[in-house]
């Protein structure tokens, strides 16, 4: 029986595979920085420099070292990428970055680094693999961003200070449990979006 | 040894880290691994005690690490490299362990030491301890109580694991959706014990 091998498209790393309302990878961040707008989007811009230049990097590693070898150069690869880019953007930005605590350097030996690199992004060529490894960054930044955009606003009332006239508020979602319970409400509401789409086909 | 004190504090410090300060359900350290670990019950013990050693390994190595004189010296950013460089080493000496010593057990035992070492509970444990232990005892107390932690809740996630993925949730909610609202309310329970969410810094 011949089996119709799945095509591949951009957009399975921003909805069908989003990292953090589907696959459930680097869910740490997102449940507990997430919580803020300015701190989710700030965190958002480190990950994604810091994993798609050690992405990059790290793919141009041969094969043939054994795999142990491998996954612990993909950490200090991403480790290097790490520091020059920190500095950078503690440069930059106004958002105090060690308010991130240690969730930002943890991103040298997270999910995308240590395990999806293998078992994705390094198998499919080169062209490909960068449009899903930038795919799959997209889909990760927007999850993390809306999650502290709704966290932040429903929790307090508004944005960075400013209200917006939320008539309630919910104090708990700034809590891990809320980052828990948003992220499983969020993964069922995209699921059953794919599933009247498949319905729809 | 004998002195009444040690014992309650020990207690206590064990009851805090595995309840209050669970890793996984206050901290957000080591989910994905936690839902891996769950998801097979035979399977569940080696992954357990595998993601400990790792932990306990990590904050010893840590504490080894902390009593060099240029690691105190050094900037935090690059700190993250050292603490790559530590996780890489820990996880290629056991590795390197079992190969020489249990060779016959060795391809099963690798698929533990894969799954064990690079998630963010072992990294955690490592920024955690070098913020906040000074002693041999604080840091292997840490190291173990982590692990312990993470053993609880994925024998937690693994009594109701059947369940979450059975034919009586609806199908947008079952499975990692499920998992994630299950982990909320225990997250929401631990944090009603402590009150506040624990420092991350």
């Amino acid at each position: 029986m011949e089996t119709a091998k799945k095509k591949w498209s951009f957009s399975e790393g921003l909805f069908s595979h989003n990292p953090v309302f589907a696959a459930g990878m680097s869910l740490a961040p997102a449940v507990i920085i997430a919580n803020t707008l300015d701190g989710a989007a700030t965190y958002a811009a480190v990950f994604a420099s810091v994993t798609l230049m050690s992405l990059l990097i790290s793919s141009f590693l041969p094969r043939k070292l054994p795999y142990a070898l491998r996954i612990v150069l993909y950490t200090i690869i991403a480790a290097a990428v790490y520091i020059p880019f920190c500095i950078y953007y503690e440069g930059q930005l106004e958002y105090d970055l060690t308010k991130l605590g240690v969730f930002l350097p943890m991103i040298v030996s997270g999910e995308f680094i240590t395990r999806v690199s293998e078992l994705r992004f390094f198998r499919m060529d080169k062209p490909t693999m960068i449009l899903d490894v930038i795919s799959h960054i997209m889909g990760f930044c927007w999850a993390v961003i809306l999650l502290g955009f709704v966290r932040e606003l429903l929790s307090t009332g508004g944005i960075d200070g400013t209200l917006y006239g939320v008539g309630f508020t919910i104090p708990i979602l700034n809590a891990p449990c809320g980052g828990f319970i948003l992220i499983g409400l969020m993964g069922a509401f995209i699921r059953s979006f794919r599933k009247e789409g498949h319905n729809n086909e | 040894m004998n002195d009444p004190g040690f014992f309650q504090s020990l207690l206590t410090s064990v009851l805090m880290s595995v309840i209050a300060e669970n890793f996984v359900f206050a901290r957000a350290f080591g989910v994905t691994p936690m839902i891996a670990a769950a998801k097979n019950k035979r399977t569940l013990p080696g992954v357990c005690a595998g993601v400990s050693y790792f932990t306990a390994a990590a904050s010893i190595a840590m504490w080894g690490v902390s009593r060099l004189p240029f690691a105190a010296e050094q900037d935090r950013h690059y700190l993250v490299a050292l603490y790559a460089l530590i996780v890489g080493g820990v996880y290629l000496v056991t590795l390197l362990c079992a190969f020489l010593f249990v060779r016959s057990k060795f391809p099963k035992f690798k698929k533990y030491v894969h799954i064990s070492a690079f998630n963010s509970a072992v990294m955690g444990t490592i920024f955690l301890s070098a913020s906040g232990c000074e002693t041999f005892g604080e840091y292997l107390l840490f190291g173990l109580t982590a692990g312990l932690g993470f053993t609880a809740a994925s024998y937690m996630l693994s009594g109701v694991y059947a369940q979450l993925y059975s034919e009586d949730v609806p199908g947008a909610f079952r499975g990692y959706p499920a998992v994630m609202i299950f982990s909320g309310i225990m997250a929401m329970a631990v944090y009603g014990i402590l009150g506040h969410a624990p420092a991350y810094i």
